[in-house]
């Protein structure tokens, strides 16, 4: 294409449905919106509208949260995702507690867990494009790069505990990213794939730092391989799933 | 010269219409935040201003004036399901054209395999209006040009087409359009640039300055 191209120009084609301009007139006559006994203001709303093909295709509407009532939404799901995390840890059963020195901790859960609750927070709340939305994503994922190699420690790198861990993590995984997804339904619009990957990564990288309150191996590869495979986990499943679930 | 100026300075008939001349979507913009924080009635004023506009962006993208009412009920169904997720401090008109053109995608992923096409979408489709002052060589003539741009419209890859609709008939800067299809500024000038060498290419007009390709 041609850099100086007018794109005035285009105003040259003539517009074929200029006459029907009347008829979508008409059309904002708006649908009737009926609050089922709640008081005006109240979150649960209900939309009733008369075109037999909708009516039809989706029977009795279901209530639309509010902004606010997203928000509790979404914070309860982190708060129930995080629970249940911590719950299956605790069932697991903590690390010896000689390991869990504090710089360890800092830089092994709390930096990952960092990412993951920006990288969460900024796709939910301002994103409109697809690129920053990969940007996101990647620097979450670079943030818990950045904790294996600043919380490594002695371990081995065997074959058999990266595949143990990493199905662990990726079992750990699941909950945050149901939970995520839930509380995202219907929330993306444009750039759903690469919005929802980076819920998905994040959801890993929730599930890869609670596991090494568990795991009591900090060698650099066990941690970037095993635990990091519920990130490439959750990320694809959330892509493939998810979705189908957080489009609107 | 940037595009975006060009379109400010041209814009299409639905922005033309906006009394609001310095910032003509603000008002639609403050009836989302409204209704997206639970003020039910700004829904009937949000429909009001949106419908016609996202009714028209349906019909030229799908071209069946039946489906693109149907189109328009389900986008405000999802509207109305997504409220609660409106970006505070985001433009109403880009989001609302994106979950316009979802709708649009998955009627058109569910009508794949199946025979949409009947008589009646036929007839619709034909009905070219026509000025009753003019004479019947021009309505003829106005008839012929818009039938060839509809039939152009339709034949063009979706992608071009959608690029098209957004910066020629609804008005839209190229990024907005950019963030509705999803895609990058430049790849919507590209989009634009070949829906606009077909309907060139289609109607015998010459091309304007810096109009062809390298």
């Amino acid at each position: 294409m041609n850099s100086d191209f007018d794109f005035a120009s285009l105003g040259d084609i003539p517009d074929p449905f200029a006459a029907d301009q009347v008829a979508s007139a008409s059309a904002a006559n708006p649908p009737d919106i009926l609050s089922h006994g709640a008081p005006s203001g109240e979150p649960k709303v209900a939309l009733q509208i008369h075109a037999p093909y909708t009516l039809s295709a989706l029977g009795p509407m279901a209530a639309s949260p509010t902004r606010r009532a997203t928000h509790t939404r979404r914070l309860a799901a982190v708060a129930a995702a995080l629970a249940v995390e911590s719950a299956i840890i605790m069932f697991l059963g903590l690390r010896p507690p000689a390991e869990l020195q504090l710089s360890r901790v800092m830089f092994g859960v709390a930096l990952p867990l960092l990412g993951a609750t920006l990288a969460l927070g900024v796709v939910s709340a301002t994103l409109r494009t697809r690129k920053a939305a990969w940007v996101v994503g990647a620097v979450a994922t670079s943030m818990f790069a950045l904790s294996c190699v600043l919380a490594s420690g002695p371990g081995s790198s065997s074959l058999r505990g990266i595949v143990v861990c990493g199905i662990l993590t990726i079992v750990l995984s699941i909950i945050p990213i149901a939970t995520a997804v839930w509380a995202m339904r219907f929330a993306f619009a444009t750039a759903v794939t690469a919005k929802t990957v980076a819920v998905g990564a994040a959801c890993g990288i929730v599930a890869a730092a609670f596991i090494r309150l568990h795991c009591d191996n900090d060698d650099n590869w066990h941690v970037l391989m095993g635990h990091g495979a519920a990130v490439a986990f959750a990320a694809a499943l959330a892509g493939i799933v998810g979705t189908r679930i957080t489009r609107s | 010269m940037n595009a975006r100026l060009k379109f400010m300075s041209h814009p299409g008939p639905a922005s033309a219409s906006s009394s609001n001349a310095t910032h003509p979507n603000a008002e639609l913009d403050r009836l989302m935040e409204a209704y997206a924080e639970g003020h039910d009635a700004a829904f009937t004023a949000l429909h009001h201003h949106l419908a016609p506009r996202l009714r028209m962006f349906l019909l030229r993208l799908c071209g069946k004036p039946a489906l693109a009412d149907d189109l328009v009920q389900d986008a405000f169904f999802r509207m109305h399901r997504a409220r609660g997720s409106f970006s505070k401090g985001s433009a109403v008109l880009p989001w609302a054209y994106a979950i316009a053109r979802n709708a649009c995608i998955d009627h058109a992923r569910k009508a794949r395999g199946k025979q949409t096409g009947s008589l009646d979408d036929l007839e619709e489709r034909s009905q070219i209006p026509a000025s009753d002052e003019a004479s019947p060589d021009a309505q003829y003539a106005a008839k012929e040009t818009l039938d060839l741009v509809k039939t152009t419209l339709d034949a063009l890859p979706a992608t071009h087409r959608e690029a098209f609709i957004l910066l020629r008939f609804e008005g839209l800067s190229v990024a907005e359009a950019a963030v509705i299809l999803d895609t990058s500024e430049a790849n919507v000038k590209v989009r634009a640039f070949r829906a606009y060498e077909a309907f060139r290419a289609a109607l015998g007009t010459p091309a304007k300055a810096g109009g062809k390709t390298p």
